[in-house]
């Protein structure tokens, strides 16, 4: 039908139905004037409208509905971009150059298009963090990752795709260049060079490659083609595309696996973690194949088990055996043996930094001796330590070697003065720059301690007696030390709290009698005060808050004096560091007011600092840590949106910029996970799962590659746990009951391992606790009250110990107290359900009691929190109603 | 893209500039079904949901504190009304394509129980329909848009499309009765 035609038939049509129905006819007939198409269109129209047939237009779509059509739709293309051609096919998918459709980025990108993943609703969720932790990937080495994204199938294909923008990167495999331009050793060596910088910026962001191998490394020549460019692909993505991938998937993958196992180490062919020495291993065949090549193994027609053997037992033959004649005199030396190095079947005696096997080939080329050649003595020391411990980390053996050879030595052939003068400036030596060296150093933990610990044991030896005062400083400072690597909860240690408690104890005496030879010195009581706040910081961990309040009131009174005469930064640091934690233990024995006005008046001392020493690391994790308290007093004071801007616009900025410049530090990255794990609570609170979920799952990657990075490291486990328990607030909030469980038990597994690391650990117990009271209530909320009751008692059990019947002891003391209403809730919700009247008395009376039990605990706490109850699991006045009704439920 | 922008855009797209339209559609998609995502997890707990206040919401998000806020508004409301079309036509060929092909289980996992199967086809049909329509009324079919796609009252449909509510009221009425007709072509 034309415009005019149809402009006609609806002005006949829409003024015929004005009429009464008898006119209608005669004017229809009069107004088409004889014209057929419009008298039987109009026609048409009339008796539509006069028969009145139920019609679906007339019933509009539910908005419920509409929404969830919405929600589910496609994109149009492959999200926002719009594909120009394919770039080649992959073993997970096929790869295409695209651009934006909205043409936002004009230079178009290698879009890897990933089908048949299974639309698992995590799936967007972690794509989307990872990407979060991949965009810290900042290197000209490395290609971009520039947007990832899953969305909903297109037209006909039935499960979710997912793609990966990268940077497009026109350019060859390398070592295709390599063969192509003929290059020489040393060429083919400064490319493996800028290879190295690149893997190495990834690592020291926590980012493993996991799929190094030609494919993924191309040589451009954009800038000019004398000056060729390294760029990687792919960083982090088999681990996006495969989070778990096992051994028998690495040997059975079709396509391209032959290409991908060539590159595998042999603890990715037993399933062991993967790790930065995996990339290491891949570099190691890589250099051998740009120097020979050919690859070091010939794996081709090999059965999968005969190539496990291969990679895993056989030693290949040194690139000089297999080069190319021309070439067998320049490998033969320094590059075999750095290339066998990153080759070796132990991840631990293989280079530990890509940085250290950079700069043998820095040293190789400048014709000064490479590293990686044995060194006998070295060798033995390094043996002796793993007997008794497995992986430590190659700087600390070192010195550690030299350490131990100037005692062995020393003590046959020099005077006992001189081995003392010797042995002290040694132990210092330890203390000072190896501890600094290696604070941060992930892997590190268990160094650490044994360094501080031998230093400690040869300051010992020495006995020099009470008046040596420079000595026992020495002293007491290496048992502060070994105390915070042994278990102090703000540093990563080995989680022996009570070793470490012990230590700080020992520290604490000596400063103690130093102090009282003379209490007018400030160096002194500036060590005083340290060793008090110290035992402070354990005493809360371990529960004792009223006992950590009064440690800090000392420790800061101890202080007064030299605040007062010395207000210099060095000092007021320590006092607003002290003010703070003491800020926090009267939050946790619930005088939260009084908490804040204290760590408020930290924040302006540390806030000044961390503005003037924007270098000083310690300084920054202060001013994080007050934050953190902050937020928690906050939390518990309901001043959500007050926390939540604390955080958004204070704490994540300021740890977001630690963790760019200090890439590496385990601290800085704990601190980043605690942040996001907060942020997802404050979220939630407001019910705002969406942004509470993408909070949690950064949190838990966070968490993720610490332990990655140090499987010895507690506070990764821990952080590894919080990951877990959030993931299972948000399933809980959601109505997801059986997934809630699933992650409240993975958990509790890590808090009872946590445990038994650490028995006499009460916040060890206590976290136990509270994970058993996570199931509980997700029980409770999905109605199965008689699932609810076992791990409500789980949960009383773990406390039971940790609490003696008479003095109140904040937060483990409530937690109690909620372990019983929960208990008490479940059997009387049970006991609703039960018919038979004898089993539901009895339920009943068992219900009474528990919440008699928690009704004393909550009462005192009540009080001790200032009639403040609106942030707990449940309110005094629902606890009261909830014992009412069992109490009527009695009554005949 | 910044709320400025969304606005400039906006602007452009009523003084004529088609292509603003075309830029500005991808991020209504995107913001339409974030938005539609969070209300689902909400309604769980309770919430309901209109349509209205969806687009609303995301108006707000995209073009935040706009000094021309009432005329924008309105286009933006048009826009988004274009946009559920597309997205609910969208929906609706999934569906079909996944009863039809291999692996509909994965496919049944998330249209399951959403819309009836008769729905699909309505829906399918009367996207066809309406492209007819358009071809000789662009209004009524705007209206249609408005009315039954993005879910919008007689009088929001008229404030939107700049035009009288008893007009919508008869363009409505013309469009219904005209789409029956169609059916039994």
């Amino acid at each position: 039908m034309t415009r005019e035609t149809w402009e006609r038939v609806r002005m006949i049509f829409e003024s015929a139905i004005e009429l009464p129905v008898a006119q209608r006819d005669g004017f229809v007939r009069k107004a088409c004037d004889g014209d057929p198409v419009l008298w039987n269109e109009v026609s048409l129209l009339r008796l539509s409208e006069e028969n009145g047939r139920r019609f679906f237009l007339d019933e509009p779509i539910p908005s419920a509905v509409r929404a969830e059509m919405i929600a589910l739709s496609p994109m149009g293309a492959i999200g926002p971009y719009r594909i120009i051609h394919t770039l080649g096919q992959g073993g997970m998918g096929t790869v295409y150059l695209a651009e934006r459709i909205d043409g936002l980025v004009q230079r178009p990108v290698a879009l890897k298009v990933l089908r048949y993943v299974s639309a698992s609703p995590d799936l967007a969720q972690r794509f989307d963090s990872e990407r979060r932790i991949l965009d810290r990937l900042n290197h000209t080495g490395i290609a971009r990752l520039i947007d990832a994204g899953v969305v909903s199938p297109l037209s006909d294909e039935p499960q979710a795709v997912a793609y990966l923008a990268m940077e497009y990167v026109p350019g060859l495999p390398i070592t295709d260049y390599c063969i192509k331009n003929d290059l020489s050793v040393g060429q083919r060596l400064e490319l493996f060079l800028q290879m190295c910088k690149a893997v190495q910026h990834a690592h020291q962001n926590l980012i493993v490659h996991r799929d190094l191998k030609p494919s993924n490394i191309l040589v451009t020549e954009t800038a000019s083609p004398n000056s060729p460019v390294i760029k990687l692909l792919d960083f982090g993505i088999a681990k996006l595309i495969q989070p778990n991938p096992d051994a028998t998937e690495l040997q059975t993958r079709p396509g391209q696996s032959r290409m991908t196992i060539a590159y595998a180490s042999p603890e990715q062919f037993r399933g062991e973690p993967v790790a930065t020495h995996s990339d290491i291993y891949a570099l190691g065949v890589l250099l051998y194949e740009l120097l020979t090549d050919k690859r070091p193994y010939v794996l081709t027609g090999l059965s999968p088990g005969a190539v496990e053997a291969c990679i895993c037992e056989q030693i290949p033959p040194l690139p000089s055996q297999v080069a190319y004649t021309d070439r067998m005199k320049s490998l033969r030396g320094d590059l075999d043996t750095i290339v066998m190095k990153a080759l070796h079947k132990s991840p631990a005696r293989r280079y530990q930094t890509v940085l250290e096997l950079h700069d043998d080939i820095r040293r190789h080329l400048a014709l000064i001796p490479v590293r990686a050649r044995p060194d006998s003595r070295l060798y033995r020391a390094a043996r002796f330590v793993q007997r008794h411990r497995a992986g430590v980390v190659a700087c600390g053996l070192i010195l550690f070697a030299v350490l131990f050879g100037a005692v062995a030595t020393s003590l046959q052939a020099r005077k006992a003065e001189y081995r003392a003068t010797q042995v002290r400036t040694l132990a210092t030596t330890l203390l000072t720059d190896l501890d600094l060296a290696l604070r941060d150093l992930p892997g590190a933990t268990r160094a650490r301690e044994l360094v501080a610990g031998t230093a400690l044991l040869y300051l010992d030896s020495l006995d020099l007696g009470s008046q040596d005062t420079a000595w026992q400083l020495e002293r007491a400072r290496a048992y502060d030390l070994l105390a915070r690597h042994q278990g102090d909860p703000h540093f990563d240690n080995l989680g022996r709290l009570s070793d470490a408690m012990a230590s700080y104890q020992r520290a604490y005496e000596i400063r103690l009698a130093l102090w009282h030879q003379d209490s007018t010195n400030t160096t002194y009581r500036r060590a005083l005060a340290n060793s008090l706040g110290n035992l402070g910081v354990m005493s809360s961990w371990n529960g004792k808050n009223t006992e950590a309040i009064s440690l800090s009131r000392q420790a800061l009174t101890v202080l007064a004096p030299v605040v007062l005469a010395d207000p210099s930064p060095t000092v007021t640091r320590d006092e607003s560091r002290l003010r703070g934690e003491l800020g926090w233990w009267l939050i946790w024995e619930g005088r939260t007011e009084e908490g804040l006005r204290e760590l408020q008046q930290a924040m302006i001392t540390i806030e000044r600092l961390a503005a003037s020493n924007p270098n000083d690391l310690e300084l920054q994790l202060d001013l994080w840590r007050n934050y953190w308290y902050q937020t928690d007093g906050l939390k518990f004071s309901s001043k959500d949106t007050v926390a939540l801007n604390l955080l958004q616009h204070k704490a994540i900025p300021h740890l977001e910029q630690l963790v760019v410049t200090y890439p590496t530090n385990p601290r800085a990255q704990y601190g980043l996970h605690t942040a996001f794990y907060f942020l997802g609570e404050l979220f939630l609170a407001q019910n705002d799962t969406a942004s509470a979920r993408v909070a949690f799952q950064t949190s838990l990657q966070t968490a993720r590659r610490m332990v990655e990075a140090d499987s010895s490291n507690r506070k990764a486990h821990e952080g590894l746990s919080f990951g877990f328990r959030a993931l299972g607030h948000l399933y809980r909030v959601s109505g997801a009951f059986e997934k809630a469980i699933d992650a409240y038990s993975s958990d509790l597994a890590i808090r009872i391992r946590l445990y038994h690391d650490d028995p006499q650990n009460q916040e060890a117990a206590n976290a136990v606790s509270n994970a058993f009271r996570l199931l509980c209530r997700t029980r409770y909320a999905s109605r199965d009250f008689e699932g609810a009751v076992a791990p409500c008692k789980e949960a009383i059990t773990w406390l039971a110990p940790q609490v003696d019947g008479t003095s109140v002891q904040g937060v483990i003391w409530g937690n109690l107290g909620f372990n019983h209403g929960w208990l008490g809730m479940s059997l009387a919700a049970l006991a609703e359900q039960t018919a038979q009247p004898a089993a539901r008395h009895q339920l009943l009376l068992e219900a009474l009691n528990h919440f008699d039990q928690s009704h004393a605990i909550m009462t005192q706490y009540y009080r001790q929190s200032e009639g403040n109850d609106a942030a707990w699991e449940f309110t005094m006045d629902e606890l009261v109603s909830s014992r009412n009704r069992v109490i009527t439920g009695l009554q005949p | 893209m910044s709320e400025g922008e969304v606005t400039r855009l906006l602007v452009a797209w009523r003084e004529g500039d088609t292509r603003a339209l075309d830029t500005l559609m991808p991020y209504v998609y995107d913001e339409l079904r974030r938005l539609a995502h969070v209300h689902l997890l909400k309604e769980r707990d309770g919430h309901t949901l209109s349509t209205t206040a969806l687009v609303h919401e995301a108006y707000l998000n995209l073009a935040g504190q706009d000094p021309l806020y009432l005329e924008n508004r309105s286009h933006f409301f048009a826009i988004a009304c274009r946009v559920m079309r597309r997205l609910l036509i969208w929906y609706a060929r999934r569906r079909k394509s996944g009863k039809r092909g291999g692996g509909s289980e994965h496919a049944s996992l998330d249209t399951a129980a959403v819309l009836a199967d008769d729905r699909v086809e309505e829906l399918l049909w009367l996207d066809q329909a309406l492209g007819k329509l358009e071809s000789f009324d662009e209004r009524m079919c705007r209206v249609v848009e408005c009315r039954y796609f993005g879910g919008l009252s007689v009088e929001e449909t008229a404030e939107v499309l700049a035009v009288s509510p008893a007009t919508v009221k008869r363009d409505w009425q013309t469009a219904r009765t005209w789409l029956r007709v169609e059916l039994t072509r």
